[in-house]
């Protein structure tokens, strides 16, 4: 979109973002603390893989998606995040986002997983879900208006 | 349970009983507002949907209250702080997005565009529908938010919230400026694609012309980022083959930046170029009331041209216009006489400029001879109908005035101010009127709108019904501009009829 700054604030992709990220990460408390999995919680598995998958095919195509490419899907802001792509962001390295996307998917089919290793992949979705409400309070609604002429 | 632990779980229960009392004062909120009677039926869709979500988020609060794996003794209670603030900031984004809609009112811009406007909206766009909701801000700007990236729903797809200065919502002659607006979401729907190889084939081209600038800003870039330059003397194989990888990145580094700005000003002037293929020089008359006076500068952006090369641009494309369209060539004699304070604007000193500006400004530039120009006329022409082949706009804005004619009678009006003129009128006797709130600049801007449409069109009742002559359209416009938006009452009744509220 066309916007001054080249970079464009979604407001509703960091709530997305945010919102995705608890999801997952309550999920996978859900698995240390022993509360069986509910079809919510292998459905915002799903979409944990997913993300990690689409982070790894970025890496491996070396493309990662720019400001304008995540806009609009709090997915992709996400993904923007793990690839680093977004300012104060971290990156993810490809061996930790495979091993971490193994970590769900045991998780999601209730195979054996070590709990440490589950303790990480929830650690990495509080600092999606911070980061994401981070940028949500410093964006402004004002920053996705197209300006006049 | 440690009593550290009892202190977190009430702690955690504290804040989360807190947010649910923020959701009701929001719902209540949304009800308050949504209880105004607003002109369309848009915002009152809109504010509808927000309490839904409002609603939704307090059901997922209490959802959270009862949630086993939060309220896990073992779940520390940063999990359950953040899974609250989460659902805290979507009501935060709830609240941002009914201030968007709290502030409409559509009620204060001369309603008879509106519906005009919406179905060009639908033809630039090439959808079947497009809805406005129209919102004055403090601001002095014209912007256009499509309301898809507010709120998720389909309906919303090809909704449009536009805005405008506060200060001048009764300024008809302004509101042209919509319709650059309404370009930026036709070209990015069906242009951005098709101009964007020409964009970069046109960078290579000016990148051959300029090329010692280019090589000057890349060796300068190089230097300030503290890479050493090559030896002097004989080759040194290792330093000059760093240099000149450095070289090559940092130079397709800046044909990136290139590319970028000049894409963004070909967007902007695509969007001008549309505005005034729809109105003519009444957008360009717009343009100098309202964008001139307030520009900080007038060098160029990223983002935008300057206003000197906007207006070559601009006259350019109308004189070609006259040329393509000989019914306008008596409207184009009209402007030459606005046209000519123009030629007064300094030109920027584009050689003391970013490279990425010299580049856009070669390529753009109608005295430069690039062919890019005419690929930009050409897309524009492709897509942007001339109010001539249009007569469902034309019908639109003819329907809209008649409509307004049969609401508010103006020939009373009229005769007074005849015979004012003649010293017998009410205003002779020393009665107060009110001042016209129109500029003379808008009201001639505006006629130059109406009476280009409808000398195009040829409404022949108004003509007659008007003693329609151009020295008298300035008279009659104003007029029903003015009438039609002190009339609020008129306005509603019109808008109830037609909008079936």
């Amino acid at each position: 979109m066309h916007n001054p700054g080249g970079e464009l604030a979604d407001l509703r992709g960091w709530v997305s973002s945010a919102e995705e990220a608890t999801t997952i990460r309550r999920a996978l408390r859900a698995r240390l603390v022993g509360v069986p999995l509910g079809d919510g919680d292998r459905a915002s598995l799903d979409r944990g893989i997913a993300l990690f998958e689409r982070a790894l095919r970025a890496t491996f195509a070396n493309t990662p998606p720019t400001r304008a490419t995540a806009a609009f899907t709090g997915d992709a802001q996400a993904l923007a995040m793990l690839r680093g792509n977004v300012s104060g962001s971290f990156l993810v390295e490809r061996t930790k986002l495979q091993r971490l996307r193994d970590v769900l998917k045991r998780v999601h089919d209730q195979e054996d997983v070590d709990n440490n290793e589950v303790a990480e992949a929830i650690d990495l979705f509080a600092k999606l879900n911070a980061r994401a409400l981070d940028c949500f309070r410093r964006a402004s609604v004002s920053d996705f208006i197209i300006p006049e002429s | 349970m440690t009593a550290a632990k009892a202190w977190d779980d009430l702690g955690s229960r504290f804040v989360l009983n807190r947010a649910v009392e923020r959701v009701q004062s929001l719902v209540r909120e949304i009800a308050r507002i949504a209880a105004k009677d607003f002109a369309f039926p848009l915002p009152g869709k809109l504010l509808d949907l927000l309490r839904e979500e409002a609603e939704a988020i307090g059901a997922e609060l209490s959802k959270l209250d009862q949630d086993p794996v939060i309220w896990n003794p073992q779940t520390p209670s940063e999990d359950r702080l953040d899974a609250i603030r989460t659902l805290a900031t979507k009501m935060q984004w709830v609240h941002v997005r009914v201030s968007v809609v709290a502030g409409v009112d559509s009620s204060r811009l001369p309603f008879e565009m509106v519906g005009a406007f919406e179905e060009l909206a639908a033809g630039l766009m090439n959808c079947r529908a497009v809805e406005f909701i129209l919102q004055p801000k403090f601001e002095y700007n014209y912007t256009v938010l499509p309301l898809r990236k507010l709120f998720k729903q389909p309906a919303m797809q090809d909704a449009l919230l536009l805005s405008m200065p506060s200060a001048d919502c009764a300024s008809v002659a302004l509101h042209t400026l919509f319709l650059h607006e309404l370009g930026h979401p036709a070209f990015q729907q069906r242009i951005e694609k098709l101009l964007r190889p020409y964009v970069v084939v046109a960078t290579a081209g000016a990148d051959s012309a300029l090329t010692a600038q280019i090589d000057a800003e890349v060796n300068r870039r190089l230097l300030a980022k503290g890479v050493p330059p090559p030896p002097q003397g004989p080759p040194h194989n290792a330093t000059l083959s760093l240099w000149q990888l450095q070289f090559g990145q940092e130079r397709l580094t800046l044909f990136d930046e290139c590319v970028r700005v000049l894409f963004a000003w070909t967007e902007e002037l695509w969007c001008d170029l549309c505005a005034a293929r729809l109105v003519g020089p009444a957008y360009l008359c717009a343009y100098e009331a309202l964008i001139l006076p307030f520009l900080a500068t007038n060098e160029p952006s990223h983002s935008h041209p300057d206003s000197w090369l906007r207006l070559q641009v601009l006259n350019s494309f109308l004189n070609d216009e006259a040329a393509r369209e000989p019914q306008l060539q008596s409207i184009t004699a009209l402007f030459g006489t606005y046209a000519q304070p123009l030629s007064g604007l300094k030109q920027p000193a584009y050689a003391t400029l970013p490279i990425p500006y010299q580049v856009a400004q070669y390529v753009l530039s109608p005295a430069s001879g690039s062919n890019f120009l005419e690929v930009l006329t050409a897309s524009v022409l492709a897509i942007v109908p001339s109010p001539i082949t249009r007569p469902t706009f034309l019908d639109e804005i003819g329907r809209g005035l008649q409509q307004l004619e049969q609401l508010i009678p103006i020939d009373p009006y009229l005769h007074a101010r005849g015979s004012e003129r003649a010293g017998s009128g009410p205003g002779a006797a020393g009665e107060e009127r009110e001042p016209p709130r129109l500029t003379a600049e808008e009201v001639v801007s505006f006629v130059f709108y109406c009476y280009w449409l409808f000398k195009l069109k040829g409404y022949g009742q108004w003509a007659t019904r008007f003693n329609w002559q151009p020295e008298r359209c300035d008279e009659v416009l104003t007029q029903m501009s003015l009438k039609a938006l002190e009339a609020a009452d008129l306005r509603r009744r019109f808008l109830k009829q037609n909008r079936g509220l």
